[in-house]
Formats: C-alpha cells, structure tokens, sequence
C-alpha cells in the first residue's frame, strides 16, 4: 500500500506547472502517495485552482475524492491546540555565533480563525490515520513555514505520527526513489523552480535577508542531490 | 515625562544627519568613509579598468548593510575612478542596474534598463560618430559584423541618421524634423514596433527574442567602447556595468533563469576587451561561493575574474568609519572648541556603541549612531551648538530603554 501524504494547499501551488522526466510533480504526488488533505485544504484549492496553472483542471474535477473526512474534527482540533499548546518562538540572537535563539512559548491559537484552519485540520487528519491503524506513519507535505512552527511543528514533536517534508524534499524523494529516469541536473532544476515559487510568493513583502535564506536552502537541497548521487552510483548491483 | 526637542543636526556641529539608513540615490549625494581596505580593493580593480583592455567581471559580495549598493552609487561617475599613470582610456560609460523584479520578463527589463541608462539620444549620438567616422557603408558593415545579424546591425546604423523631408537619410543631427524617426527608432528598440513601423523603417524584422536583446546590448556597448584595434587603449572607452541585488535571481525559475545568465555569458564572451561587469550579491560567510554558484550557475561564476568581499569592520575600522563620516559633515572643527573629533559623541561613548553592535556593517553603524544623535538631540542632551556632550551613560541608558522595549 502506498504511504499516506497529507498535503497542504501552498505545496500544491508551488509544485504546479513544474515537470520532471515527463510528468508533473502533481502527477507524480498522486502516483506515489495516497494522498489526503482536509476539507478546508480543500476550500483552499478550489479558491487557489488559478494559482496551479494547468494543473488546476484535474485537481478541480478529482479533487474532492481525496478529502479526508472526519466527524469529530472540531472537538480534534480543539484538543490538538488547546492548552497546555506550546510553539517554538525565535526570542533573540546568539551573541556569540549570532544565530537565533528559539524557546518554547505557550500559545494560544485563535481557533474561530479561518486563518491556518487548513494545516490544523490536516494535523487532524493525520492523527486520526495513525490512530486508526491504516496508516502506521505520514508524510505530511507543506510549505508554510509559519504553519509549521505555529501548528504542525509542534503536534509532531509531541505525537510521533511521521515526517514533515516541504517540496524540496518530495523532489529529493523522487530523485532517490526514480534516479535511472531523474538524472542530478532534472532534480536540481525541479528544485529551482519549487525554491523560486516558495520564495517568490511573499516576494514584495519579504524581509531583506529572504533572498538569502532561499539561497542558502537551495544550497543545501543541491547538495542532498549530489550526495545521493554520489552513494547510489557506488551501488553496482542495486541495494 | 521627558520634553521633546527638534533635531537639529547643526547643534552637533553637522550640516545634516551623516547617518543614512537608505543608500544615496545619486552619486554627488554619496560619501566615502572610512573602509581604507575596501576602497584600495575598487582603486586597484579600476585602475586596470582604465589602463589595460582587460574585460573584468567582479563578484561583490557581503552582508546585507555592507555598503555594496552604496559603493555601486559612490562610484558611478567618472570622476570617483581613481587617475592611473601612462596611457589609459578616453572615457567609461557607468551603468548602474538593478536586478530585474518581474522575472518573468527578466531579460526585457534589464536590456530596457541597459539602453535607458546609456540614454537613447547619447546612444544615436555615438553611432552617429561612428559612420562619421568610417562613412555610412563601412560603418553599416561594422555595425552587422558585431551583432552578427544584418537586420540588428542595420537597426543599430539607423540610430546614427535621421530621415529628410524628402525620406532621404542623412547623419543625425538632431532636428525638429526628426521627431516621428525617432518615435519609429524607440518604438523599435524597445519591441513596439508594428508591421508598417518596419516597413517605414527598412528593416525586415524586429528584436524577438532573449538572444536578440544581448546581441543588441553586445552591439550598442561595442560601440560605446569603439571600434579601434584593442592595442590602442586611449581609442577606446570604459564599459562598466553595475548590476544590484543579483541574489534575487533566486525568485527566477529554471526558464526564467536560463536566458538570463545564459544573456550575461554571451554579454562577456562578447565583449573580450574594455568591460567590466561588477555583480552585487548579497551573502554572508562562509558559504558564499558556494551559494552563489547555485543562482548564478557555474558558466557564469567560471567567468569571474575578481572577487571584492565588503567584510565588516572591526572595532578600530568601525571607529575609523564612524569618525571619517562625521567629519565630512562638520560645520566646523569641534578641536576649534576643546571637544574630541568623536563630537557629539565622547570617545568613550562611541566606543561603547561599537562594542555593543552585535553585527557592524555600515548600515548597523549608521542607524545607531543616527539614532544616538537624534535622541540626543531631542532630549536636549545637546543644548546649543558644542554644548552639551553624548556619555557612555546616555548610551547604556537608551541601550536599556531599547532592551526593555525588545526592539533592534
């Protein structure tokens, strides 16, 4: 059975309208994984659909099928991020290597909001996969880093229910897991798109050193290539 | 409750605030101070600029605040570039750019960018010369050799003439007349042109593509730069092109990217002699090669022939800096009146500020010294012109006002 991946709407946008070895990552997203997202991602797709270009279309006419439906997911929500609820807060500098110091913070999330209800209700369905013993782990796939250290972040350092990845990581994924078809230069190039679509979605209103976050990101997941790269060919007769 | 005074620069002996937190938007508004390492790296790069035919393109890197932008401004005219000896070039052409911002027409914007730089009516001019130079025949074979196309070449000697009354062309000279011609030339150098445009102007097509625009741009800075054999240095000009804010080429995607750096390479491999691009990137240590090769693409990093690092200062460079700048806008000596040449500031107080900035590149420096001031100023620490002085107790207590506030 294929893992369950558990996407938000900002992962679909950025992936659209980007091809590897001859499909989509969309295409590829749906070939690998069981895919689910909750019934707000799913509100968020059918307002976003103009966002994903050509891909719009077949998510807008199959979308729907892969809503995952729970009942209880207003009282799941309202203990998943009910107090005691605690984030990772950036609270200053390191005077000595200057990199930010983060500490845990209690955090009150405003629940009514619409805003974020996509990830909370998608950490929702996770917890219930796992629980339910259909899914032993997930991949829950998004791009929003606020998200992820106001909400996911912290529900999966307390439940052990699998992986976040971003969509840098899918693309590494699909180079490990597809390298006879997706040569280093594919994946890297994937990969620039991805990092251009995330970086360039706030970008009017991101902070000077955003440029260079992204760089740096890029960096690291071009490098993650090369290392797989370099380990896979020294596998003669496969793994 | 602590009364408010208005900030008056010239109490503290300044003619305005020395402590910028934008760069200059015009050379003449640019000051250098300070930073003696850095600017004896650009003396050196632009003496060979000036003095060998050698074609540069230089790597500016450093933190956000380093002063990049600024020493792109601070150098933009001919007269900041230092004087070598023996033979050297008539003139440098400085062309600042930034970074296109709509990466989807990266290449449009900055070939527009490029030409409305030069200045449309300066680029006729110089082709002008050039067929005055060598007559309309010859030049018109020059011009289609560099672009390497018959049609853009034939554009480019279009720019140089003007169209009679009669619709004979002869050499521009600049008239009312030429009013509608000159329409016809812009509307076809900037991709405007209609079908009837080109007819009227003799050319069987237009500027289509990406490659194009930098066989264009090739071709208008060859000309710029002259036409003369290499060996003769004072026949030619200088073609220096800044371009700004080159991290944000990480917004562009690999389609986007592409043309755009590929366009840069075939700029460079154009023009072998009496070009300099100098390319502003913002990156910190200790990574920065490497990320920068990541945007920039290892063809184009493979073509860089100096790196200039826009390292920031230590404490005494720092302290150097701050003193320097402050002198440069003096309304008189503060020794004339017993105060230190740190006036407003006393020693001690500046030194303190330097010690406590957790980073210093310029920018960190300009806005806690201006900031210092400017408080100073309205709490009436400094009363009248050299009275009154900024201590090191002033500056730990708005170091404590601005830690309890958490700001900074």
């Amino acid at each position: 059975m294929r893992p369950l991946c558990i996407v938000d709407t900002c992962s679909l946008i950025y992936m659209s309208e980007i091809e590897l070895a001859g499909k989509s990552l969309h295409q590829w997203l749906w070939a690998e994984f069981n895919v689910k997202y909750s019934k707000a991602v799913w509100e968020e797709i059918n307002q976003n659909a103009a966002k994903m270009g050509r891909d719009a279309k077949a998510i807008k006419k199959d979308g729907e099928k892969y809503v995952g439906r729970l009942s209880t997911i207003t009282s799941c929500e309202n203990a998943l991020f009910g107090p005691p609820f605690y984030r990772s807060v950036r609270t200053g500098l390191c005077d000595k290597c200057r990199r930010p110091i983060f500490e845990p913070r209690s955090f009150s999330p405003n629940l009514a909001s619409e805003q974020d209800r996509g990830e909370r209700h998608n950490c929702c369905i996770a917890l219930s996969a796992v629980m339910a013993g259909k899914h032993r782990q997930v991949i829950f796939l998004t791009d929003d880093v606020r998200a992820v250290r106001d909400y996911v972040a912290p529900v999966f350092e307390t439940f052990p229910l699998g992986h976040i990845w971003s969509s840098h990581d899918f693309v590494l994924y699909l180079f490990l897991r597809h390298r006879r078809r997706i040569s280093p230069k594919e994946a890297k190039a994937a990969l620039r798109d991805v990092n251009a679509k995330a970086a360039g979605s706030g970008f009017s209103g991101q902070s000077a050193d955003a440029p260079q976050r992204w760089i740096r990101k890029l960096n690291v997941y071009h490098r993650k290539v090369d290392r797989i790269d370099q380990v896979i060919s020294q596998f003669k007769g496969g793994c | 409750m602590i009364s408010t005074h208005p900030v008056n620069w010239k109490l503290a002996l300044l003619r305005q605030n020395p402590f910028p937190n934008t760069p200059p938007r015009r050379p003449e508004e640019a000051v250098w101070a300070g930073l003696s390492r850095l600017k004896g790296q650009f003396k050196e790069l632009f003496i060979e600029a000036l003095t060998t035919s050698t074609t540069q393109v230089v790597l500016n890197w450093g933190a956000w605040g380093s002063g990049k932008t600024h020493a792109a401004i601070y150098f933009g005219t001919r007269d900041r570039l230092p004087q070598g000896e023996g033979k050297q070039v008539k003139d440098a052409w400085i062309l600042y750019i930034r970074t296109p911002k709509d990466p989807a027409q990266a290449d449009v914007i900055l070939y527009r960018d490029v030409i409305e730089t030069i200045r449309f009516s300066r680029l006729r001019r110089v082709i002008r010369d050039i067929i005055s130079e060598h007559g309309e025949r010859t030049a018109l074979e020059i011009l289609q050799d560099v672009v390497e196309s018959e049609a853009l070449g034939k554009a480019l000697w279009l720019l140089g003439l003007e169209k009679k009354e009669t619709g004979q062309l002869r050499l521009l000279e600049g008239t009312e007349e030429s009013a509608e011609w000159r329409r016809l030339l812009e509307a076809y150098f900037f991709s405007q042109s209609t079908k009837s445009d080109l007819k009227r102007l003799g050319l069987s097509r237009g500027i289509d593509n990406s490659q194009d625009r930098f066989r264009i741009l090739g071709g208008v800075m060859q000309c710029l730069i002259g036409l003369a054999p290499t060996e003769e240095i004072e026949h030619h000009s200088r073609v220096i092109l800044w371009i700004d804010e080159m991290e944000d080429l990480i917004y562009f995607t690999s389609r986007q990217y592409r043309p755009f750096t590929q366009g840069l390479r075939d700029l460079i491999d154009r023009l072998p002699a009496y070009f300099t691009l100098l390319m502003n990137f913002t990156l910190a240590a200790p990574e920065a090669f490497e990320d920068a090769t990541v945007v920039l693409g290892q063809a184009l990093m493979d073509r860089v022939t100096h790196q200039i690092y826009f390292q920031e200062p230590n404490e005494d460079e720092a302290y150097e800096y701050v003193c320097d700048l402050l002198r440069q806008f003096r309304t008189e000596d503060p020794a004339n009146r017993g105060l230190p040449m740190t006036y407003p500031f006393s020693e001690d107080a500046l030194q303190s500020i330097i010690t406590a900035l957790p980073s210093r590149t310029p920018r960190d420096l300009n806005q806690r010294c201006g900031d210092i001031i400017s408080k100073a100023l309205q709490r009436g620490i400094i009363t009248a012109p050299g009275e009154g002085i900024i201590s090191e107790k002033f500056v730990a207590a708005l170091e404590q006002e601005r830690l309890e506030l958490n700001i900074g």
